[in-house]
């Protein structure tokens, strides 16, 4: 069925529903909006009701009964109190994560402040290189490329915990976590828990959060280094993204957008281009000092 | 098959023009697109309107009950949910039903106290978005309903997989049915696409989260170049949000008085998509400000109606909506203010128009109730093969170039025939990858990220072949499938090293069996033979990433 010609007609505001109780703000129009608001109340108004007793009436009379109940019915119709729903449930209330950036702030600090320190003291022996910094890593196929750079613990899903308890144990613990916008990860490793897939594993990123969590416990940053400067990176990666300390990201608008988000545990998203070596990484976290 | 007896029941009063009451609309029509399935529909409030039951009524093996058979007087509310869980039982007495499809947490929870009920309960849509399901007291509750039911009833795959992460009682026992729509050109609606017009479109209830007072100014700010267009504003629920107590208020005054608006209040779903098909450009546009992400992965079923109606629809990309319409739709936006742009190109670009409007139609054909009902009729008709339609999953993208090897519980290593062929389809193919999954003992906990007891193999892994293969417990197969492209089969030729140490036998574990079977029926290419891996690789490498 089309719609009655007038509400189609353009230019025009009309509308089906009853009257509008506005105009111009006088004492009328506010005693004639009051009364038609009253007459309209779900539960005082007397327009539901009639509505409701025709409706029993109505209901009653088309499935043929059950006659005896009608009165009842009725007198419930017109007299017996609505029970209105109360207000829908308060929405989850907004979690605040200030300690957890605040703390994202100070373990990036920590670090900047000792790798900075490690870089002085071997510039002023002129004959010794500052020692490579060592980071496990989470990257796609360059993995390859940081390992050139510095020294590169590659983690896996199955066996992240006892690789970094046993270096630990042994003192060679990474000095931060860096992990980068791959799908596929460490050689396929990490697939289909990093990324935007409508999968268990990439939903509530388990694996990804507890290995944050593992680094933080230990006063280590982590790091998200976005390499995908698509239109849809930030959708694609702010889930996983949101968990790290600090995030590097390609542009202005993409760090803006990944530091907007409400549930951002580390500090706001930086503009980083895109690092060749731990050098750059190295680079990017002392600037924030 | 014999008939099937189906009650349905959902604590959304049908009086009411809404999102949830068009749903149990949609899931009745849904039932009765199998042959032989009665639905019993027990009404929360007694009706005062027609405009959702009488398109139920019509449906021949629907039968609407009165809640007035529960309690005399019922309030114009409806009933409370032990009221209904009492008419459910009383039904269920007279004449039992196969299966009891309950919507909302809530119901379902006070539902699994109920003997009676419990063992044909279909628990349906018990994520909800305004619910923490990182709060713990919540998993408890929601892996009690998971439990307890016989299924577990979500609407997309994306909140299937996110169901299945936060309550892993729920694995292999939840199943999909997404709000769905009649099929293209039934009921004399006309199956040519509608011409573009000059109309904008919104049909919903009135909430801060679907926000239509910008809608009115996109309106508003288009008139002076278009001064013939129009908004149909579809619907009459306008919620008035606590601490903002002007929102419904003012927004009431506008669709009243804005010149363009044209507010055609609650409206049967039929009449929407009739007004739908004259034409215009529908918006289904959110503001997160004022809801939950959840929402993301929900089916809308407001975008289901535009699509069949033809309409290009300007939306919000999400996860649900991008496999829906495909992520290359052009009409995605990530904030309601980018559509003002886009409905300004879909007003000047007839070619754009008519694209969009036909990707919207071919996305719909996926939700008409025939094929609805065809995802549901071997759960519903208790068919032996319904275990492994559990494993039926689209697979995901990427997944082609990964084989999947299974080992039965308690694996001491990977077998050497395995490797050897893994070897020689890592010639063919340089991003090929193992997962090796290890069958979790009867019993054993999910492992601890990073504490994976399959690891343990890792110890006698080749050096070159090591960084390409991974291990896991596969304690979730259903999602396991979906990550694999190819899997090798421990027989013929394969031995068996999974069956335990030092047992080299050829059987292999029933287990393994089971869990190939669902391999199968997932579409992975199951590989018997260790020489066929290559090969197989070879064949599937064109379509590996």
């Amino acid at each position: 069925m089309e719609p009655a010609a007038g509400a189609l007609r353009s230019g025009r505001a009309v509308s089906r529903m009853p009257p509008a109780p506005y105009g111009a703000d006088t004492p009328r129009s506010r005693v004639v909006s009051h009364g038609w608001r009253w007459l309209l109340n779900r539960q005082t108004g007397l327009i539901p009701r009639i509505r409701l007793a025709a409706g029993v009436l109505l209901s009653t009379v088309k499935a043929r009964g059950p006659w005896r109940a009608l009165p009842y019915d009725l007198a419930t119709a017109l007299f017996a109190p609505i029970r209105i729903p109360g207000p829908p449930a308060p929405a989850i209330a907004a979690r605040d994560w200030s300690a957890e950036r605040a703390a994202a702030a100070a373990r990036l600090r920590r670090a900047a402040e000792l790798w900075a320190s490690q870089r002085q003291a071997a510039a002023s022996q002129a004959d010794e290189r500052p020692a490579p910094l060592s980071l496990a890593v989470i990257a796609d196929d360059d993995v390859s490329a940081w390992v050139r750079s510095g020294s590169v613990v590659e983690l896996r899903p199955e066996d992240w915990a006892v690789v970094l308890e046993h270096a630990e144990g042994t003192g060679a613990l990474p000095a931060a976590l860096l992990v980068t916008s791959t799908i596929a990860g460490n050689h396929g490793a990490w697939a289909f828990r990093l990324g935007p897939f409508a999968h268990p594993d990439a939903f509530l990123q388990r694996d990804v959060a507890a290995l944050v969590a593992w680094f933080a416990g230990r006063a280590l940053p982590s790091i998200f280094l976005v390499t995908d400067d698509g239109a849809d990176a930030v959708a694609e990666w702010s889930g996983v993204a949101r968990l790290f300390d600090l995030i590097l990201a390609p542009n202005e608008d993409a760090a803006a957008r990944f530091s907007a988000r409400p549930d951002r545990q580390g500090i706001e998203a930086r503009v980083a281009k895109l690092p060749t070596g731990f050098a750059d990484i190295r680079a990017a976290v002392e600037a924030l000092t | 098959m014999t008939g099937r007896r189906v009650c349905l029941y959902s604590p959304a009063d049908l009086n009411r023009v809404i999102g949830s009451s068009i749903w149990v609309q949609s899931v009745a029509e849904t039932f009765h697109a199998g042959a032989d399935i009665e639905v019993v529909l027990p009404l929360r409030a007694p009706e005062r309107n027609r405009l959702i039951t009488d398109k139920i009524r019509s449906l021949p093996r629907v039968t609407l009950v009165d809640p007035r058979r529960q309690r005399r007087f019922v309030p114009a509310t409806g009933l409370y949910a032990a009221e209904a869980l009492d008419l459910i039982e009383t039904l269920h007495r007279e004449q039992p039903f196969d299966a009891i499809v309950l919507r909302t947490f809530a119901l379902c929870l006070a539902a699994i106290a109920r003997p009676a009920i419990r063992d044909r309960l279909w628990s349906t849509y018990i994520l909800e978005p305004e619910r923490d399901i990182t709060d713990p007291a919540h998993v408890a509750e929601l892996t009690a309903i998971a439990l307890a039911s016989r299924y577990v009833v979500v609407q997309s795959e994306e909140m299937r997989a996110l169901f299945e992460a936060a309550v892993p009682a729920g694995r292999g026992r939840t199943i999909i049915l997404p709000p769905a729509i009649p099929p293209v050109g039934s009921g004399g609606m006309p199956t040519a696409l509608p011409p573009p017009a000059k109309r904008l479109f919104y049909a919903g209830k009135f909430h801060p989260f679907y926000p239509v007072p910008r809608m009115i100014d996109f309106l508003e700010a288009l008139r002076p170049d278009h001064p013939d267009l129009e908004f149909h504003a579809i619907g009459d629920e306008i919620f008035r949000p606590a601490g903002a107590e002007t929102w419904g208020d003012d927004l009431e005054q506008r669709l009243r008085t804005t010149p363009g608006v044209v507010w055609h209040g609650a409206v049967p779903r039929d009449e929407v998509i009739r007004l739908l098909s004259s034409g215009g450009i529908a918006l289904s546009l959110w503001d997160y400000g004022h809801g939950s992400t959840m929402n993301d992965l929900v089916v809308s079923t407001k975008l289901l109606d535009y699509c069949l109606a033809g309409v290009p629809v300007i939306l919000n990309r999400t996860a649900a909506q991008a496999t829906i319409l495909g992520a290359d739709y052009p009409l995605f936006v990530s904030s309601p203010d980018e559509a003002l742009p886009l409905i300004r190109r879909l007003l000047d670009d007839p070619t754009l128009y008519r694209a969009a409007a036909e990707r919207c139609r071919v996305a719909a054909e996926a939700f008409t109730y025939p094929r609805a009902y065809a995802g549901l009729a071997p759960y519903l008709e208790e068919r032996p093969d319904a275990a492994t339609h559990l494993a039926e999953r689209p697979k995901l993208a990427g997944s082609a170039g990964r084989i999947g090897l299974v080992l039965a519980p308690g694996a001491v290593r990977v077998p050497t025939v395995a490797l050897e062929a893994f070897r020689e389809a890592r010639a063919v193919s340089d991003v090929a990858f193992l997962v090796v999954g290890v069958l979790p003992a009867p019993g054993a906990r999910d492992p601890e990220p990073g504490r994976d007891p399959a690891a343990a193999l890792r110890a006698a892994l080749p050096e070159d072949l090591a960084p390409f293969i991974g291990l896991r417990t596969v304690v979730d197969p259903w999602n396991w499938w979906r990550t694999l492209g190819i899997v090798l089969a421990p027989a013929h030729g394969i031995d068996d090293a999974g069956a335990g140490a030092g047992d080299h036998s050829l059987a292999p574990d029933p287990d393994v069996v089971r869990a190939l079977d669902l391999a199968r029926a997932s579409g992975a290419i199951v590989v018997t033979s260790a020489a066929e891996l290559p090969a197989a690789v070879r064949a599937g490498a064109g379509s590996m990433p």
